[in-house]
């Protein structure tokens, strides 16, 4: 037992710390901050899901916005159509909601959808990308313009969506009639961002997650072990697009706004950043990733006035340029080597493309 | 009819006529060698019968089903085939074990991903072809760190987690050491015994180890085929392929 607590890597203490850090945050913090962190744990679910995405199967996606924003919408008009048609449709002559808005009144299926319509458009998307065996950097292409197109949709659709203004004035959460307080809706972020780490993990664990790994590593071998590599693709994909809707639903109560840049390229951009900052593949990389810089942002743009952008740039471009792995994967890569484990330190992104004689005809064959 | 025929194969790229109506039959339990001089269209017949490569003409049957133009992963997971490539082909940054686990038969669809279990069957299982391929100790390196030679014993471990009926190796020795060469021609006839095996494989000493019958291919056609001492003794073989290497040489010059 105790050789097993021994062996627990590095990252799972670095859970622990986050996790009573965030529980005994607002016993120190005031409301305002409080409210700035459950925005910051809502964007830790963000980056899981992208994790399991781009850190287990490899497959980086640069538009992975379109789901959280799928999911933000999906929960904000069901906000505003609440009371029948909302101002921003009447001003376009919408008198009567269509069909798909009427849906939405019904919370419940409200929530549904926030899940399913991310998780659809995944399908969709996936489908097609994944069977006409898209890959690389053909994939990364095809998502990046997937969340240009989007985006320039939920604007050009002002009459549904509210265009470039968004939907703004959303209620907080409420639970059986009475708006949850500050608190209330922080810790049941919480609880939310928890569950999902504890999915995550287990996703990671199981055979499912072994498989992710080897599609990253060698998708063509795979084949001839009689695996259809799509199919693992398909499931994670809409996997994580599914809980990056969870993470879009969430965020719109808590910040009462949502506009067409939760959906588009630069959102997508941000929660890249903070998995290549954080590093990729242990999860723990992806949410302190997320949570450093959320929370640097914010602190920087307090303290300093239009320079704070070019600090943090700077701070990025440091770790990318000196810890390409990423501030977790450098540190499990640094503890494994001091206590004698595996050194795995050509296993990054790039040993895919590394020639070494052993591989040279591996790759000679693909070309 | 053979448990393994190719009837008329034949496959272009770009014009260009890789594999000419080649037809061989292998039967069960046969351990056949293919050689040839480079470009004969060994690779590529292990390509077509492996679904890599869909050929443009003819038939492969497997066990009487014809899995020409199948999807690799159809062809390894219904009709049981395995491969080991040129050069060895792993998961680079998956331990030896994780390695092998991965290529362990009967969990490879998604739903049984989910629902798997490393239960003691299973670990016993791995266990026992980590000790064939002399593995078992170095069950948690990275299989990056490995030799090259462990490194191919690893993908032939991987293809007996397989468990495939038939099995095709595409110069397992290649890079290996005589002795390395030796214990490898061994593992072959002890891990896959009752198997239906198909070697390509340049080393003639390796070929005479293992082999039960040979086939020649030369410039996409088959030029011959029987035993190893047949085949040696054949003229038009020696003439193409088992002449020194200097010839060669010569040829490619002028």
């Amino acid at each position: 037992m105790l050789n097993k607590i021994r062996n627990l890597g590095i990252e799972k203490y670095i859970d622990l710390i986050l996790l009573i850090f965030l529980i005994s945050f607002p016993l120190l913090a005031s409301p305002f901050r409080v409210e700035l962190m459950s925005k910051c744990v809502i964007y830790l679910i963000f980056a899981l899901s992208l994790d399991i995405l781009w850190g287990s199967a490899g497959l980086m996606n640069l538009g992975h916005a379109m789901f959280f924003g799928l999911g933000g919408y999906v929960l904000a008009l069901s906000y505003a159509v609440k009371n029948g048609v909302p101002a921003f449709m009447v001003s376009f002559g919408v008198t009567e909601l269509p069909w798909f808005m009427q849906i939405l009144q019904n919370q419940a299926v409200a929530f549904l959808l926030g899940l399913l319509v991310p998780g659809a458009v995944a399908a969709l998307l996936g489908y097609f990308i994944f069977t006409s065996r898209v890959k690389g950097v053909f994939f990364n292409i095809i998502t990046l313009a997937l969340a240009s197109l989007i985006e320039l949709f939920f604007n050009n659709q002002q009459k549904y969506t509210g265009g470039a203004n968004g939907i703004s004035g959303l209620p907080p959460l409420s639970f059986g009639g009475s708006p949850l307080s500050i608190l209330e809706t922080y810790y049941l972020v919480l609880v939310v961002a928890l569950l999902v780490y504890i999915f995550c993990r287990w996703l990671n664990n199981c055979r499912f997650g072994l498989i992710l790994r080897s599609v990253r590593e060698n998708e063509s071998r795979l084949q001839f072990l009689g695996f259809n590599p799509a199919a693992f693709k398909l499931v994670v994909f809409v996997v994580s697009g599914m809980i990056a809707g969870l993470s879009g639903m969430l965020y719109v109560p808590v910040n009462s706004f949502i506009s067409p840049n939760n959906i588009g390229v630069v959102f997508s951009t941000s929660v890249l950043v903070w998995l290549a900052v954080g590093g990729r593949g242990n999860l723990t990389g992806a949410m302190i990733g997320a949570f450093l810089i959320t929370w640097m942002e914010s602190l920087l743009s307090e303290r300093l006035d239009d320079s704070w952008q070019l600090v943090l740039g700077a701070v990025m471009l440091i770790v990318v340029v000196f810890f390409p792995k990423g501030i977790i994967g450098t540190l499990i890569d640094w503890r494994k080597n001091k206590t004698g484990h595996q050194q795995p330190s050509e296993c990054d992104d790039s040993a895919e493309q590394a020639i070494t004689p052993d591989n040279y005809n591996v790759i000679r064959e693909k070309v | 009819m053979s448990f393994l025929e190719l009837q008329d194969v034949s496959v272009s790229f770009s014009g260009f006529l890789a594999v000419d109506k080649v037809s061989l039959g292998v039967e069960q339990g046969e351990t056949r060698v293919i050689i040839g001089p480079n470009g004969a269209g060994k690779t590529t017949i292990i390509d077509m019968i492996t679904g890599k490569t869909a050929p443009t003409g003819g038939k492969i049957l497997l066990d009487g089903a014809d899995i020409a133009g199948l999807d690799p992963y159809e062809i390894a997971s219904k009709h049981k085939v395995g491969r080991k490539f040129q050069g060895p082909n792993l998961f680079d940054c998956l331990t030896v074990y994780e390695n092998i686990e991965v290529a362990l038969a009967g969990h490879s669809s998604v739903f049984k991903s989910f629902v798997y279990k490393r239960d003691k069957a299973i670990k016993e299982e791995i266990k026992s072809i980590l000790s064939q391929i002399n593995l078992y100790n170095k069950r948690d390196v990275l299989s990056t760190s490995l030799s090259h030679g462990e490194r191919q014993w690893l993908e032939m471990g991987m293809v007996i987690a397989q468990k495939p009926e038939l099995i095709t190796l595409d110069e397992p020795t290649a890079g290996m050491t005589a002795d390395e060469t030796c214990k490898t021609g061994e593992m072959i006839k002890t891990m896959m015994k009752d198997k239906t095996v198909i070697v390509v494989e340049h080393d003639i000493d390796f070929v005479e180890q293992i082999a039960q019958k040979v086939t020649v291919l030369h410039q996409g056609k088959l030029l011959a085929e029987g035993s190893f001492d047949e085949v040696k003794k054949n003229p038009k073989v020696v003439q193409v392929y088992l002449k020194d290497d200097d010839d060669e040489e010569v040829e490619k010059d002028a």
